[in-house]
């Protein structure tokens, strides 16, 4: 029998007995789709509506005008008004409400000399919403103050902004693309650890060892039958993507599928590495979950990579995780070519070389 | 229920996870490692964040613009392309900003000069910020005009808005809500795999008794990992309790109960430990991870999927312990917290009752 004849037998081989267990394959199919649509739905950076109490100590006209500026935007809703500070203050600790805004009882004569002040009272807990809550109100302002003020000596300089690739500032198309990426290296290395340990506790590893096949061939067999059943996996997830979410996928797909089967074939081998590693599932499990937790928080895929600071930032290079996060955004949402992809996907390369090279050495001294 | 033999039961379980030396290790190691990466890293707000600018007007104003760009935390500024979409899609930077030829001479002869702004969309996370910044920006830079109202703006609680005391709050009820949970389905799994259910099943002892034990001594494992998870993060990040502790300590064994009968319940399903830790490991820490309210509000979440959200313990646990180190209201602003958990720990024991009593069924 030719070479690869041989490595086709061993490969179909191998794709009948993943295919088999059924609680693997509906390991590999239920979860992913499930959890894109959960995390696609559920997963909102924004702050909208944030709940506002109000003090209005003047209780005009031309006060409940400014409370009207703060509450007609998508940014705050009113949940309550107070008589006073202090009761505002007990709201916003009580986490009622987290944002306050208070009118004193001197609003209408201070705005006629052109110098009426109102405070602000923002829940810093969540440090990131106050941040996007102070913005707002400072905009909200800005843009009441313009409606009242008559024409400034000079004109003003106004923004005009679009947001490209996501003009609707769809959530789902930020976190898609990342729970993707998390997903297929998650279940891709867990599968493929659990599924090599399990030959090893049924010892049919030995009986491996009786053919005349290869070593490279045997590891072969076992990458390649995964990997083609986690780009049928990726497909499935695009489409739930696409249906749910709308999700645009404007840059080449066949390029994309290409690269995805390039990490697809390093999160498999990864597991074939910690197979090795671990002698049994649990212990494969315990330590793919530890590897994979940290690869999913410093890969962007959750929170943005510039977020982070410089020195996480070029922790997260070595994050395969990253680089195909980026790739997919970049393919997909903004449409990029390889001319622009090229260093993410050449890092990609280089990761799965590498993991198929130790892991493959590794599995090889296991059959010898 | 007889306390002599959960307490029986629960030594009994003490002594195999001690045996396991592998296993005490990484019980103690992960969440430590977890804590500190988690921690140190997760950060929300960008600062620096790449904005090309094209200067096409290139007077006193437009520079004084850039300028005021470059200063602030926000913003750095990169060198434009000609076709400000470009640096977008090149991904080099987040935001482009063109300043027309003329806009000093518009502004000067009391019209309104518009900027052209493109942020990347893609980047949800962070494109309001951009936008809020630079209306900001522009706003501040009207020359000579002083605003009819302004606000004095007060961030509570947390002033200077550090980032770690919101992450480092939330991380601390993640890795307690991600791996105890791990350890207990485990055990109740092996069990049944090693078939060493069996003497249980022979001996007096019943499924009630049987689940507490376990409870119990993971309650003991669990714990000791909370003091030292909580120990690391008061001296690394110096958290420092805010308020009245005592909703904390009140609250955290309910925490770790309802994390570690969580566990139990998976593993009374499943009959093996692959099965168990697939459950209860990244199912269960993506859930922790992603509907507890950790990163982003759980407000948000619409209907129905906030439901999901309601039996995760971590959503409960992380108000409790952001109120302890950051907002410091105490009692009246988590009291629902315990009671919360307390349900959620019989729904689980009811669960995993329910599965092992049916095992039980030859007495």
């Amino acid at each position: 029998m030719s070479r690869f004849g041989r490595l086709g037998v061993l490969i179909r081989k191998e794709f009948e007995r993943v295919l088999r267990d059924r609680t693997l394959v509906a390991f590999l199919i239920v979860p992913p789709a499930l959890q894109l649509l959960i995390f696609g739905y559920a997963l909102r950076p924004q702050a909208e509506y944030i709940p506002l109490g109000v003090v209005d100590e003047m209780k005009t006209g031309r006060s409940r005008d400014l409370v009207s500026a703060f509450t007609q935007s998508r940014a705050f809703a009113l949940h309550g008004s107070y008589a006073d500070a202090g009761g505002l203050a007990d709201g916003v600790r009580r986490g009622d409400v987290s944002a306050g805004l208070v009118i004193p009882p001197t609003y209408e004569r201070d705005l006629q000399q052109g110098r009426a002040r109102v405070q602000v009272l923002v829940d810093g807990v969540n440090s990131y919403n106050a941040g996007l809550a102070q913005g707002y109100a400072a905009l909200i302002l800005a843009n009441y103050d313009r409606t009242l003020a008559p024409a400034p000596a000079g004109g003003a300089p106004t923004n005009v902004i679009s947001f490209a690739y996501n003009p609707g500032l769809i959530s789902a198309w930020f976190f898609v693309p990342g729970v993707i990426g998390t997903l297929l290296m998650i279940v891709g290395s867990l599968a493929s650890a659990v599924n090599a340990i399990r030959e090893k506790a049924e010892g049919t590893l030995e009986q491996l060892l009786m053919t005349p096949a290869a070593a490279w061939e045997v590891t072969l067999s076992k990458i390649v039958p995964l990997s083609i059943l986690f780009l049928g996996v990726l497909v499935l997830v695009l489409t739930v993507a696409r249906l749910a979410f709308a999700l645009p996928m404007r840059g080449s797909l066949p390029l994309y599928f290409a690269i995805a089967a390039v990490y697809i074939v390093g999160g498999v081998s990864l597991g074939l590495l910690l197979s090795t590693l671990a002698r049994t599932r649990v212990q494969a499990i315990l330590m793919g979950l530890f590897i994979n937790l940290p690869l999913m928080m410093l890969s962007g895929a959750l929170a943005p990579v510039e977020s982070m600071p410089p020195f996480w930032q070029a922790v997260s290079l070595f994050d395969p995780l990253r680089h195909f996060a980026q790739v997919t955004r970049g393919l997909l949402i903004r449409g990029a070519g390889l001319d622009v992809l090229w260093p993410n996907v050449l890092a990609l390369a280089a990761f799965s070389a590498l993991l198929i090279v130790v892991s493959s050495a590794r599995y090889r001294s296991q059959l010898s | 229920m007889n306390p002599g033999r959960v307490w029986t039961q629960a030594r009994k379980e003490w002594t195999l996870f001690r045996r396991d030396r592998l296993t005490v290790a990484l019980a103690f190691v992960l969440p430590l490692a977890t804590l500190l990466i988690f921690g140190l890293a997760i950060r929300l707000e960008a600062k620096n964040v790449a904005v090309a600018v094209q200067d096409l007007d290139r007077t006193p104003f437009s520079r004084a613009y850039v300028a005021g760009l470059g200063e602030s935390i926000t913003f750095a500024v990169v060198r434009p392309s000609a076709d400000p979409l470009a640096a977008l899609h090149a991904g080099r930077a987040k935001a482009s900003v063109v300043i027309p030829p003329g806009t000093e001479r518009l502004l000067r002869r009391g019209y309104d000069a518009p900027i052209g702004v493109y942020i990347d969309g893609t980047d949800v996370v962070n494109a309001e910020l951009i936008r809020n910044g630079l209306e900001g920006l522009a706003a501040a830079s009207v020359p000579g005009r002083r605003p009819p109202v302004s606000a004095d703006v007060r961030v509570w609680f947390n002033p200077g808005r550090k980032e770690s005391l919101f992450i480092v709050t939330g991380v601390i009820a993640i890795v307690l809500g991600v791996f105890p949970p791990l350890l207990s389905a485990i055990a109740m799994v092996r069990d049944k795999e090693e078939g060493t259910i069996v003497t249980a099943y022979a001996s007096r002892l019943t499924a009630a008794e049987f689940i507490a034990g376990k409870a119990l001594a993971y309650l003991g494992v669990a714990t000791a990992e909370w003091c030292a998870v909580v120990a690391v993060a008061m001296l690394v990040w110096r958290l420092g309790f805010a308020g009245d502790p005592t909703p904390l300590l009140v609250t955290t064994p309910f925490y770790l109960l309802a994390a570690i009968m969580l566990g139990l319940f998976v593993g009374s399903r499943v009959s093996t430990q692959a099965a168990a830790v697939q459950g209860v490991g990244p199912v269960n820490a993506m859930l922790t991870i992603l509907l507890s309210g950790f990163m982003y509000p759980v407000s948000n979440i619409p209907w129905p999927l906030s439901l999901i959200s309601y039996v995760v313990p971590a959503h409960y646990y992380i108000e409790v312990t952001r109120d302890a180190y950051v907002r410091g209201t105490g009692w009246p602003g988590v009291w629902y917290a315990p009671l919360a958990l307390a349900a959620l720990i019989l729904l689980f024991f009811a669960g995993a009752w329910q599965s092992m009593r049916r095992m039980q069924l030859s007495r």
